[in-house]
């Protein structure tokens, strides 16, 4: 959880015949972040494989027919999970002779469906444009013209006198009936003999007909209650059809999604072999997996092949491109479910980097336990649950988002019954720990013990950090070990002041004895690493150009970390803050509701107030408590550890789906 | 702020020039020399440097944007309008063309985070309908909605362009509405030159060059300029030869293009004078938005007729013909 995935590099060499095997099983397993062949020396050299482009054309053909079928039949393409192996260059026989004959089925009796659709669609949009027309508005004394014409449309509003301009030298009329918009309604009349003059001036004005149909008569009323009769009629012929496509759904839904993911599959495994590399008769495939996943794999491949197969594994630790930090190892995140979505939140900073300690399972507990803090209700937590269960059922795109509001509207509500608020009403259940406005010194105090915790856990993290990628110089530095002992000392002492205001003279002067040593190291922590890690002669340290320059930047640098690191815990009596005011906007709403309630002498209004109020709070608070939260997490918390500069694993599906980085 | 400009000085010497290097050398002790360090060792394709150039220009407008009240402000970001006009124009025609992303990307100005348009989403688009589907957040949206009817009548893409060039400079009225008192007044009379000039050149590539009837034309004309009327533009629409042309036009353009022999010259002429007027703000009230305003347009036609200066040393030009085709102060003054 605290380490990314443990990856090794592979490196897999196959005769081409069994290259769409082995792809096949390299797509099924998917964690594979791929390295490009085209972006190393060989790819240089022209070793590239090349695909198949008729092959990967007849995918694509095949899928676009598939869409279409899906979209008739109303069946939303879920992926669905695929066992069986997949050959690209037999698949496209197989999948498409089944295709063939659900489609002869399904058209048979839907055939109809599309053209009843379509008329549907048809008289819908002509009584949009009936409805454009005043109601009184009456075709019958239109028919019949021998020496004018006319027509009815819509120009853009600011239009319709550059058309009066360009028709001034015609007879004509041009009459506005309406604004619908920024267009306006417009009938132009004109004579027989000028028309085409007419249809010019019309195509420069951006004229677009209503298209009444020919013979039309009686009035625009008269005319939508014929049309929206023949459309309940259509309405209902639909319906009718609708359930032969209910029954077609239910029968071929899985069927057609599997096709889907087969062609999908085989067409990502065809696009795939650009990204390999190609010597004579053999395919070469290199990349990152888990190192979980080596002995599955292996097997696999082993499998498909015959044997003739060979695989070479290298532990990161053994490359020396990734030693000397030209390669990078990609991360991949490996957290729990309720953990994951964070990740996103993680990347937005910056990616870790392999060695780095992978910090959103902290990052998430903190967020949560921040937002619940400075949100705490019940009432308005369970909004936001149910705002990303909305969001998790309904959006497949955003399940993440969904699953973060969640768990902020669990938090916030786990927080409204510590504080005892529902939707801002405090009578309804006792607070089991303390109502913020009661006892404002002691939230200042918890916030401040809660921020002087968050940033230790940080200080220790860049420790760790620090020792995991041999960062030994950092250790004695301001924003190291040397640092972190002098912030624990002084907040432990501002802690104890705090909680029983006092302290004792000897623990005062521990510190500053304490602390002008650390000071010592901090500035010198430099030449002190180059000779104690690096056993350097001490004169030769001394001797060196810049190194009372170097000293000075260190005072400064010292200076900087230690005002830094007051700033950071001051920062978090923000928590307080927002919490404070999340409480006293809520007092500023029962107010109002109470003045409103007074004025009208009714119930009603108070809990509309009351409610609105709510509305607002949820949407107001909430956004600036998550900036809020994101802040002091990015700032006060990643500040303090946080290296980034990683690449993110990318699956063997992203890299080669449609979504895919261009080759 | 004018200072900041070449002078009639400079373009004396960079018409002399027989190369690109040497009047890249020359640049390089002009204001433009933070473009051209963009540029280190050999000469830089012309594309490329032309883009830069007008890059340079969006910079200056951003940072005058961010200098003047906020009104003013609004006023100053709504020309670079244009070029998101003529981005969108781009991207358009490369849908409609089937060209590629990277090859489209390849031909935008480079307007960075001043643009709206949301360039990925509307590559992505694949087709035209769908881009314009994919604006609905900028001032194209409508205007393109309301001229989908006639692109679709019409199969071409002419009727969605001239809706976008519409949008752009009618969106600079929407912003003087903005501005009050003398801000108002000497934008307005800026602008209204502006649209003008735009006019008449417009009235010239659409009649003569493309061969449009005058009652289209004159529904693509723009309304709000400062010396052309409605009235007018139906007018000069209507005439067929330069001599009518001429005589139809309203003072102060009847002067201006007393002197034109043909087409080419109309929008030169206007040009010209438009840069005279230009000049003539920095002698007025100091503290008013037609002077940011009279700076960046001036800017604008100076990066113009670089990159013309550029094409033309490409092509073997001499400066000589060139001097016709731009609008530039020469000779210690405004060539009016």
């Amino acid at each position: 959880m605290f380490r990314s995935e443990k990856l090794v590099r592979i490196t897999v060499q196959t005769p081409e015949q069994f290259i769409s095997a082995v792809t096949g099983v390299i797509a099924r397993l998917k964690l594979l972040h791929l390295i490009r062949i085209d972006e190393t020396h060989l790819g240089r050299m022209g070793y590239v494989a090349e695909t198949d482009g008729s092959l990967l054309t007849d995918y694509e053909q095949f899928l676009e027919a598939l869409e279409k079928l899906l979209n008739l039949l109303h069946v939303r393409p879920d992926g669905v999970s695929l066992d069986e192996e997949v050959i690209p260059e037999k698949e496209i026989f197989k999948v498409r002779e089944r295709f063939q004959e659900i489609r002869a089925v399904v058209e048979a009796d839907l055939g109809e469906l599309a053209t009843v659709e379509a008329a549907l669609q048809e008289k819908q949009a002509l009584l949009d444009r009936f409805k454009i027309l005043p109601g009184e508005f009456d075709f019958t004394f239109l028919g019949e013209r021998h020496y004018v014409r006319w027509v009815i449309g819509l120009v853009p509003a600011l239009g319709t006198e550059k058309l009066e301009e360009s028709l001034s030298e015609r007879h004509h009329a041009v009459i506005e009936l309406g604004i619908l918009q920024d267009q306006a309604v417009i009938m132009v009349f004109g004579l027989n003999k000028d028309w085409e003059t007419f249809k010019r001036a019309l195509r420069g004005a951006l004229f677009e007909p209503l298209d009444i149909p020919e013979g039309t008569s009686g009035s625009v009323d008269a005319a939508v209650a014929i049309l929206q009769a023949d459309i309940a009629r259509l309405q209902e012929k639909v319906q009718g059809l609708a359930g032969r496509q209910q029954v077609f759904q239910r029968q071929f839904r899985v069927e057609l999604l599997t096709l889907r993911e087969k062609a999908i599959a085989a067409r990502q495994m065809l696009a795939a072999r650009r990204l390999f590399g190609k010597i004579d008769k053999s395919f070469l495939i290199s990349g990152w997996i888990p190192e979980r996943l080596f002995a599955v794999l292996e097997q696999e491949l082993s499998r498909v092949t015959a044997g003739q197969v060979v695989i070479e594994k290298v532990d990161p630790e053994d490359l020396r491109e990734v030693r000397e930090g030209i390669v990078k190892i990609p991360i991949l995140f490996n957290n729990p479910m309720l953990i994951s979505p964070f990740e996103k939140l993680t990347s937005l900073y910056g990616t870790p980097r392999y060695r780095e300690v992978e910090p959103t399972i902290f990052f998430a507990l903190s967020f949560l336990l921040l937002f619940g803090m400075m949100f705490g209700d019940v009432g308005q937590g369970g909004v936001l649950f149910l705002l990303g269960y909305f969001i998790f059922r309904r959006s497949y795109k955003y399940l993440d988002y969904g699953i973060i509001l969640m768990e902020c509207g669990f938090s916030s509500a786990l927080f409204g019954v510590l504080y005892g608020s529902v939707f801002g009403l405090e009578s309804i259940f006792p607070a089991l720990w303390f109502r913020p406005m009661d006892n404002i010194p002691y939230f200042i105090k918890v916030t401040l013990s809660l921020g002087i915790a968050l940033i230790s856990l940080g200080l220790v993290l860049n420790l760790v950090n620090a020792l995991r990628l041999k960062e030994y110089e950092n250790l004695l530095s301001a924003s190291g070990l040397a640092g972190a002992l002098l912030y624990w000392m002084a907040a432990g002492l501002g802690m104890k002041y705090l909680l029983t205001g006092q302290v004792a003279p000897g623990e005062l002067s521990l510190l500053g004895w304490a602390a002008a040593i650390l000071l010592v190291i901090m500035v010198l922590h430099r030449p002190l690493y180059r000779l104690i890690f690096k056993r350097e002669d001490p004169k030769r340290i001394v001797r060196q150009s810049g190194f009372l320059t170097g000293l000075i930047e260190s005072v400064v640098e010292v200076f900087d970390d230690l005002i830094r690191f007051v700033a950071n815990t001051v920062s978090f009596l923000r928590v307080a803050a927002f919490a404070l005011s999340h409480a006293a906007l809520f007092t500023a709403v029962f107010s109002i509701a109470r003045v409103v309630a007074q004025e009208k002498e009714a119930g009603v209004s108070y809990w509309l107030v009351v409610a609105v109020g709510n509305v607002i709070v949820i949407i107001l608070e909430g956004l600036v408590v998550s900036i809020q939260t994101v802040r002091l997490e990015y700032y006060e918390f990643f500040g303090k550890f946080f290296r980034g500069g990683g690449e993110r694993f990318r699956s063997f599906d992203k890299e080669t789906g449609p979504t895919a980085r261009k080759s | 702020m004018k200072g900041k400009l070449l002078s009639a000085e400079d373009w004396h010497y960079l018409l002399q020039m027989r190369t690109l290097d040497d009047l890249l050398k020359y640049l390089s002790g002009t204001d433009y020399a933070r473009v051209l360090a963009r540029f280190p060792g050999a000469t830089p394709p012309l594309g490329e440097l032309s883009l830069a150039l007008y890059e340079d220009l969006f910079k200056d407008t951003a940072r005058l944007s961010k200098a003047v009240p906020k009104n003013g402000s609004r006023l100053l970001a709504s020309l670079l309008l244009r070029y998101e006009a003529e981005n969108l124009k781009t991207i358009l025609r490369g849908l409609w063309r089937g060209s590629p992303p990277q090859e489209i990307l390849a031909l935008l100005y480079p307007l960075g985070s001043l643009s709206r348009l949301p360039v990925e989403e509307l590559l992505q688009a694949g087709q035209v309908t769908a881009a314009v589907d994919a604006l609905p957040s900028t001032v194209f949206h409508g205007p393109l909605r309301q001229a989908l009817a006639q692109f679709q009548a019409q199969g071409r893409l002419f009727p969605l362009e001239i809706a976008v060039d519409q949008a752009a400079i009618e969106h600079l009225g929407i912003a003087l509405k903005s501005l009050s008192g003398l801000d108002r007044a000497k934008a307005r009379s800026i602008i209204g030159m502006l649209v003008d000039g735009t006019n008449l050149s417009w009235l010239v590539r659409f009649r003569h060059l493309y061969g449009i009837s005058p009652e289209e034309t004159i529904n693509y004309l723009l309304v709000g300029g400062r010396h052309l009327s409605l009235r007018d533009l139906g007018r000069l629409a209507r005439t067929t030869d330069l001599p009518a042309f001429r005589e139809a036009l309203p003072a102060p353009y009847q002067e201006v293009l007393s002197e034109i022999d043909h087409w080419g010259q109309v929008r030169i002429f206007a040009e010209r004078w438009l840069v005279g007027k230009l000049h003539q703000v920095f002698l007025s009230d100091p503290f008013q938005i037609g002077l940011p305003l009279s700076y960046l347009l001036l800017k604008e036609l100076e990066v113009k007729s670089l990159e013309c200066l550029f094409s033309s040393m490409a092509f073997g030009e001499s400066p000589a013909k060139l001097v016709e085709r731009i609008s530039v102060p020469i000779g210690g003054g405004v060539r009016v």
